[in-house]
């Protein structure tokens, strides 16, 4: 029965275009928000594989139950400069000082979309200790990956953060809180990927501290664990010492941030679930019209020997035709948007999510299909046959 | 055994609301093989209810309906379903063609309910089809038919699985008198070749190609 499914959809040209195409743009939402997903997943696993096995802590200032413990960077943590310094000088003969530094945070820009990472985060920490915040060090793309002295007016910028700054080049001027800072570097890298990275604004301490007026005061320490096996009683250490700071360990680290990853993913699946009703609704209303439209031609079947269970099928053909058709079409959709827009999410699009995504939408279109289809099936054919 | 289908004391009550309405009041009737009736009576009479009852379109409220000596009135939709797709055809006043559906498509589909699949039941239509002599039009659809032309193809869908009995309810009452004439002629040539038919009509010179007129009247067959 494919082909009377088929040719009632081709008789109704302009209905089955208008809602191959509603269901396609809603679908094509799924593929961009899944990916993104997908993608910033992977890129903050990768990110936690890149410090994995670094042995780092945060000391920052205490956090407030329930809420600031899922921050991270610790942006709104704020240490003396002196305090964070003592506690460095404490554990000086455990830790690996090269890694081990003062840091100051400052949003430059907020997040693009809730729960996603700072668009430009400023990073003011030891100018001889850069690759202590970034892990190992990342590929440089132009310039350098260090700062020519403690007070340096320069800047490192990672992808995200130098599309934000406008893509200046190495040796222009940018103004960061009014204050010119020279590029020195930037770091190579796309733009969704190395979510901890990619939006840094890399300064000296001192420039930061400099730039924000507050000389005395630093965001948090981050130490660096010469002992892997070591960091816990480390962080014991120096919760008994100092009460009045939060001490994060790596392990603290990864659960925080998959905290952060598992609300975004919630956001995204939030809207991805409500895009897949509107496009099930869509095809719903469709085939309740088809079905009150067809009344006279459904009795007619039933009547001339057409059982219910056939004209079922068919209902639910068309509609399936109609759901795979949309979401095919969402495909070159998402990757027209991708193009326009820049992402580069075309680059990395599973092929094993766009057949999830196709099957998921097929499947719905048909459920969404049944109780119009069960409703076709208890047409009576005598009163359908009246029916004028 | 020529019998065909066979009533016993049928009834027929539809409940509108809280009211009772009798269509059919203990009807009688044996159709054997080759047999061409034309049911006639004003409106109301119940005309068209006895036509479902012969169609195994409807089971009645009573009484029962034997069709090829089987007791269709308890029988369940599916098995109803079956009856029809294979031994009656039927033929209605306003056609019931599948609008997106060309003339031939039309008749094959009728075959492929009846089981009649792929070459053989596209052959069959198109033999149909030559029959009505519509075999220029089988390419059509059915707005681009004439309302006899339409007739023609409900009747070549009706008989092209050559069913054992043609029911055709109203076939003249949407056309005019020359065309209701051809289709007249065409269905008692039809019964000539040993077609087995029942036809409501309220047209007396169509019931005329008829071998036995049936007036009914208040659900009760008068003569």
């Amino acid at each position: 029965m494919i082909d009377i499914a088929w040719k009632n959809m081709w008789t109704r040209k302009t209905r089955t275009i208008l809602t191959i195409l509603g269901i396609a743009v809603a679908l094509e939402l799924v593929i961009m928000m899944t990916t993104i997903v997908d993608f910033t997943e992977s890129g903050m696993q990768s990110e936690l594989a890149k410090y994995s096995g670094a042995g780092q802590i945060y000391v920052r200032s205490q956090i407030t139950a329930g809420i600031a413990g899922q921050e991270f960077p610790p942006i709104t943590s704020i240490l003396k400069e002196e305090e964070g310094r003592q506690i460095i000088d404490e554990v000086a003969d455990q830790v690996d000082m090269a890694l081990t530094t003062p840091l100051f945070f400052y949003q430059l820009a907020p997040p693009p979309y809730p729960n996603a990472p700072l668009e430009a985060l400023l990073v003011g920490l030891e100018a001889d200790k850069i690759g202590a915040y970034v892990g190992e060090e990342p590929v440089v793309k132009d310039g350098v990956f260090a700062f020519s002295g403690a007070d340096a007016h320069e800047v490192i910028l990672g992808p995200l953060s130098s599309s934000f700054f406008g893509e200046p080049a190495v040796g222009d001027e940018i103004q960061i809180i009014g204050e010119p800072l020279t590029v020195v570097g930037l770091i190579e890298g796309q733009s969704l990927e190395d979510r901890l990275t990619s939006n840094v604004v890399l300064v000296p301490l001192e420039t930061a501290q400099s730039i924000l007026g507050q000389s005395e005061s630093i965001s948090a320490v981050l130490i660096t664990s010469l002992r892997l096996d070591n960091i816990n009683a480390l962080a014991e250490d120096i919760r008994a010492d100092h009460s009045k700071v939060s001490v994060l360990t790596q392990e603290e680290i990864a659960e925080n941030l998959d905290t952060i990853l598992g609300q975004e993913r919630m956001f995204f699946n939030m809207i991805n679930y409500t895009v897949y009703i509107i496009a099930a609704v869509v095809v719903f209303i469709v085939m309740v019209m088809a079905v009150t439209e067809r009344t006279k031609e459904i009795g007619t079947m039933r009547a001339i020997g057409a059982s219910r269970w056939l004209v079922l099928r068919t209902i639910v053909l068309e509609a399936i035709m109609l759901g795979l058709m949309g979401s095919l079409l969402s495909i070159p959709i998402a990757y027209l948007i991708d193009m326009g827009i820049g992402y580069g999410l075309r680059e990395v699009i599973d092929a094993w999510t766009l057949i999830q995504i196709v099957i998921t939408a097929t499947i719905l279109s048909a459920l969404a299909a049944t109780i119009p289809a069960l409703r076709a099936t208890r047409v009576n054919p005598i009163e359908a046959l009246r029916y004028e | 055994m020529n019998e065909i289908i066979r009533v016993e004391g049928i009834t027929k009550v539809y409940r509108m609301d809280e009211v009772e309405v009798p269509a059919l009041r203990g009807i009688d009737l044996t159709v054997e093989h080759g047999d061409f009736f034309a049911i006639v009576g004003p409106s109301g009479c119940g005309k068209s209810t006895l036509l479902h009852l012969l169609g195994c379109l409807d089971k009645p409220s009573d009484g029962r309906v034997f069709f090829n000596g089987q007791d269709v009135s308890i029988l369940g939709d599916g098995a109803l379903t079956r009856i029809r797709s294979r031994h009656i055809g039927l033929i209605f006043q306003t056609f019931n063609l599948m609008p997106t559906l060309n003339a031939r498509e039309n008749v094959a589909l009728q075959l492929r309910l009846a089981g009649i699949k792929g070459a053989r039941a596209v052959r069959m239509a198109e033999e149909a089809l030559e029959k009505v002599e519509l075999s220029a039009r089988m390419k059509h659809l059915p707005k681009q038919l004439s309302g006899g032309e339409r007739q023609r193809v409900a009747i070549a869908r009706a008989i092209a699985k050559k069913p054992q009995l043609i029911l055709a309810d109203e076939p003249t009452g949407n056309l005019d008198s020359k065309q209701s004439i051809n289709i007249g002629r065409l269905l008692a040539n039809l019964n000539a070749e040993g077609q087995t038919i029942i036809m409501v009509t309220h047209d007396a010179e169509i019931a005329a190609n008829a071998q036995r007129v049936i007036k009914m009247r208040d659900g009760q067959i008068a003569e």
